[in-house]
């Protein structure tokens, strides 16, 4: 079975970075997988202070499998990515080291934590099998990813709309037929949202830049400062669509019952989960352990028991694919072709003052409260 | 001995308490970035540009608008209902007053997010129904607009109103309007040329107080608002602070302009509500209130508490329990019903951690709040120890100090300290957040107090001590208890503070309601915020049958 991310890998038109993954790497401590001295040294420890900015339920049952594995309790925290970011950094910065590992969906603040000195250096066993545009070696690995498309509501589109959906690519969200019917979320609100905004205003201005967005800004789109409350209006019959759609949260309301359908025009960037262990994690052995596990075919698997969005490792395949159940028997799901991932490895993308942010604010007549 | 310890005793606990958080947030103001951060450095920048400068002057003017506006409309409202429950014969008044307190069990937060699933433009379920069943072609109500955030933000101040009214209008001597009737005065004419007059220390200090939580709330404006039709600085306190670029400096610059705000507004409300509180109310001398018998406009005022009963609550209830138990994207007029959710949150660790970490902070919270608050108001009142001025400016300070302002001082405050990261850095947050309300309760009940009472106690030869516990305790217990209960509801719906002090150990429920939002999962959103209504209601109940307080009683 072809993985999403697997399907990357053999197509993969955006990784004009990927020489840049192997950097830095010689001082990496290379593990031997999950041995029994690990396992006993985790055990010794106890317990796991995981900061994390995934969904509550899907965390919480998925770090109950590795507790009961491997009798080692966890302690979540879920916060947005960058409040949890910046909080790690504060508590970091003052010597209060009460993480153990980190994970947010913007693996390039992950690389900015680690010049700072506060990432350890860590090479899992599993991290040769995901690819190494997904992660930087020793630093950060990427662990689930979650493509963003196009997410409407089929109440609320005619079949003539929703054919031009499905071939009119990116360029349709200009259309003057959505004026008044549309939703989206400033790139300020997270990781996800500011990668998408970035593919169009900066790795893509060529072809996209800003007429794209200044389309798309004519149609008059309610803007939401966070995207949850954007889905959530959607599937309730607000909108016609919205742009951002993460396939991770439509799915779930599309399984819950909600009329919503996604296309992926291309290229489909994504939205990538990673995650490090803290340079001075309290619980250094039992961090290193779930490293290990959460690379692993079995670990990734455990999450798509629970979660939507893919696994890196093209190994671990998507259970509802293989049974053709779901969206994957929907005739007009399509799966992406080609993803955006470059931004993972490109330096401005890391630029901590994000400069997209206030370009985008300017085309949408956005004030966010802020200078600049 | 006591004028001398004491404030050695309170002042340094209250310096660390109140102050020192604030004045992280001052200290921020003027830096580049977190005070942490050591690429960070002191500059003018942020302040100049936060005070000069015609974005945030813009926000400043809306902001101070919009909480006029909300102070005006809820004060209206909360001196109408007062009027009504407590002067005049209205049939069930028990029951309308629990109605129209009733607001403060939902957090304002989740209470907004049923707002926006009741009255979105086109998909709002009351303009479905509408249209549905009325024909409308358009949206009959939309609460993303500037009106409509108005509305929603007076609907949950009307009980703050209502409580600080309602309590002047029963403690009220009615040999007054007695004195006004027996001169040939109709009801009206008592109500507007006494009634009102002799409340209207309450009604400003009302008006102020609504002011001050107005300018300071952020849940609201934030979940309605839609491309920026309505600017509001505690706002952008969030947005500068929880969103990228995470900009401190700003945020905190920020703050410092909604603080002098309400420093202004605690002015007026502290100026107004010392008038109202001259007044000594219990005393040995019993009396009966006369009360308006309403004859033909019983069903129109009956209909006025219902109609606000229904939109504050009622309404945004159906709104959560839909979305809690119905299918999305179904009708609203068939629902398909699920337990999925609630089966999800129950059986969910995260949940019952977070069920018992707001147990142990909504119950020690307001215990050691109340206690600090009464020691403080015995200090001021009745030791009248040197120093009693300051003691109580800085005791009500924090009243101007919104929860998301104060949240980061009270990070920067604690984070070295072994109680960063457990549930007592949200006990001491909220302590300080609410000490203002144990005390001035805690203060009010003193003051009404005759002293002859404490007198006679000393006269039949009780001592110092005997006289403060069996007659002095005796009779501000009601009103410390109105206090637990008034502090309790606030430390269980608290959310600015607790987001920004959150850990892996001392999750509430109201952040983790704030995270399944920020996740897309309203229906889970839903649940925990009916289980948080669940838990404030129990309290109040314990309160109400097992203590015999009525919080509208002594506020």
């Amino acid at each position: 079975m072809t993985t999403l991310l697997g399907a990357i890998t053999r197509r993969r038109i955006m990784e004009t970075s990927l020489g840049l993954a192997i950097a830095g790497t010689a001082r990496a401590q290379t593990s031997i997988g999950i041995t029994p001295e690990l396992v006993a040294a985790a055990k010794r420890e106890g317990t796991i202070s995981y900061y994390h900015n995934s969904d509550i339920e899907t965390t919480g049952k998925w770090t109950e499998v590795f507790s009961k594995r491997f009798g080692i309790e966890m302690r979540n925290m879920r916060l947005p990515s960058y409040p949890l970011f910046d909080r790690w950094l504060n508590e970091s910065r003052v010597g209060r080291h009460l993480a153990d590992l980190v994970q947010i969906t913007d693996p390039t603040l992950l690389s900015y934590a680690n010049r700072l000195g506060f990432v350890a250096e860590y090479v899992p066993e599993g991290g040769a099998a995901i690819p190494a545009d997904l992660q930087e070696r020793g630093i950060w690995y990427g662990l689930f990813s979650d493509p963003m498309g196009i997410a409407y509501n089929a109440k609320n589109v005619t079949p003539e709309e929703e054919q031009l959906l499905q071939t009119g690519g990116w360029d349709v969200l200009g259309d003057p037929r959505w004026k008044g019917r549309c939703g989206t979320a400033t790139p300020a609100s997270g990781g996800s949202s500011y990668a998408f905004c970035y593919m169009f205003l900066v790795t893509l201005r060529d072809r996209y830049g800003p007429d794209f967005f200044r389309k798309f800004a004519a149609n008059k789109p309610d803007i939401y400062a966070s995207k949850a409350p954007l889905f959530e209006r959607l599937a309730a019959g607000e909108y016609a669509l919205m742009d951002q759609g993460s396939t991770g949260t439509v799915s779930v309301l599309y399984q819950n019952g909600a009329p919503l359908r996604w296309v992926f025009p291309e290229p489909t960037p994504i939205s990538m989960t990673s995650q490090v262990i803290c340079k001075h994690a309290p619980h250094p052995n039992a961090a290193r352990l779930f490293q290990e596990w959460c690379t692993t075919a079995e670990g990734q698997a455990e999450w798509l028991q629970y979660n939507t969005a893919s696994a890196t490792r093209p190994d671990v395949p998507d259970p509802r694919k293989a049974r053709r159940a779901d969206w994957y028997a929907e005739p007009w799901f399509k799966e992406p072709k080609t993803l955006y991932t470059s931004y993972l490895k490109d330096e401005s993308f890391a630029d901590p003052k994000k400069p997209v942010i206030t370009e985008w604010n300017e085309i949408f007549g956005y004030q966010s409260g802020r200078r600049g | 001995m006591g004028r001398f310890l004491l404030p050695l005793l309170l002042g340094p606990a209250l310096i660390v308490l109140i102050l020192v958080p604030v004045g992280f947030m001052f200290l921020g103001a003027f830096m580049s970035g977190a005070l942490v951060d050591p690429e960070a450095r002191l500059t003018l920048d942020n302040v100049a540009a936060v005070y000069t400068t015609l974005p945030y002057l813009h926000t400043l003017a809306s902001t101070l608008v919009v909480s006029l506006l909300v102070a005006a409309l809820a004060t209206l409202a909360g001196v109408a209902l007062a009027w009504l429950t407590s002067r005049t014969d209205l049939p069930a008044r028990a029951m309308m007053e629990i109605g129209i307190i009733a607001p403060l069990f939902l957090s304002p937060f989740v209470g907004a997010i049923a707002w926006l699933v009741l009255g979105s433009p086109r998909a709002g379920m009351l303009n479905v129904i509408a249209a549905e069943w009325f024909g409308a072609t358009g949206p009959v109500i939309n609460v993303a607009t500037p009106a409509g955030i108005v509305l929603i933000m007076a609907l949950y101040y009307v009980p703050y109103a209502y409580l600080t009214v309602s309590s002047a209008l029963r403690n009220m001597d009615p040999a007054l309007e007695e004195a006004s009737y027996l001169n040939g005065s109709g009801v009206l004419a008592t109500a507007v040329r006494v009634t009102l007059p002799v409340v209207r220390p309450s009604l400003i200090s009302a008006f102020f107080f609504v002011f001050v939580l107005a300018a300071g709330t952020f849940a609201i404006p934030a979940a309605l608002d839609r491309i920026s039709q309505l600017r509001f600085l505690a706002v952008d306190v969030f947005q500068a602070s929880a969103t990228y670029p995470i900009d401190y400096g700003t945020s905190a610059a920020i703050g410092t302009l909604l603080f002098w705000i309400s420093v202004l507004g605690v002015a007026a409300y502290r100026f107004a509500s010392r008038a109202a509180r001259r007044f000594v109310t219990v005393t040995a001398r019993g009396y009966r209130i006369r009360l308006v018998r309403l004859r033909g406009w019983a069903a129109p005022s009956v209909a006025l508490v219902v109609l606000y009963v229904l939109l504050s609550i009622v309404l945004p209830y159906l709104a959560l329990l839909y979305s809690a138990f119905a299918r999305p994207g179904g009708s609203i007029f068939s629902p398909v019903l699920t337990a999925a959710n609630a089966t999800a949150v129950a059986s969910s660790r995260e949940v019952a951690g977070a069920m018992r970490n707001t147990l142990e902070v909504g119950l020690i919270t307001p215990t050691l709040c109340v206690a600090l608050g009464l020691i403080v108001a015995y200090a001021v009142r009745r030791v009248r120890v040197r120093g009693a001025g300051a003691l109580d400016y800085i005791t009500m300070f924090s009243i101007a100090v919104p929860g998301i302002v104060f949240g980061s001082g009270v990070f920067w405050t604690y984070v070295i300290t072994p109680i960063y990261g457990t549930v007592w850095v949200l006990v001491l947050a909220f302590i300080a957040s609410y000490l203002p309300f144990a005390y001035r309760i805690s203060d009010t009940a003193l003051l009404q107090i005759d002293r002859s009472l404490e007198e006679a106690s000393a006269l039949c030869g009780a001592g110092h001590a005997r006289t403060l516990t069996r007659v002095t305790l005796m009779l501000v217990k009601p009103a410390l208890l109105s206090a637990w209960i008034m502090v309790f509801i606030f430390a269980v719906r608290e959310i600015s503070a607790a987001v920004l002090l959150t850990s892996s150990d001392n999750v509430v429920l109201s952040v983790l309601s704030y995270n399944y939002l920020d996740y897309g999962d309203v229906p889970k959103a839903a649940v925990v915020g009916l289980l948080q209504t669940l838990l404030l209601i129990a309290g109040v109940l314990a309160g109400r049958f097992v203590f015999r307080v009525k919080l509208s009683r002594q506020v």
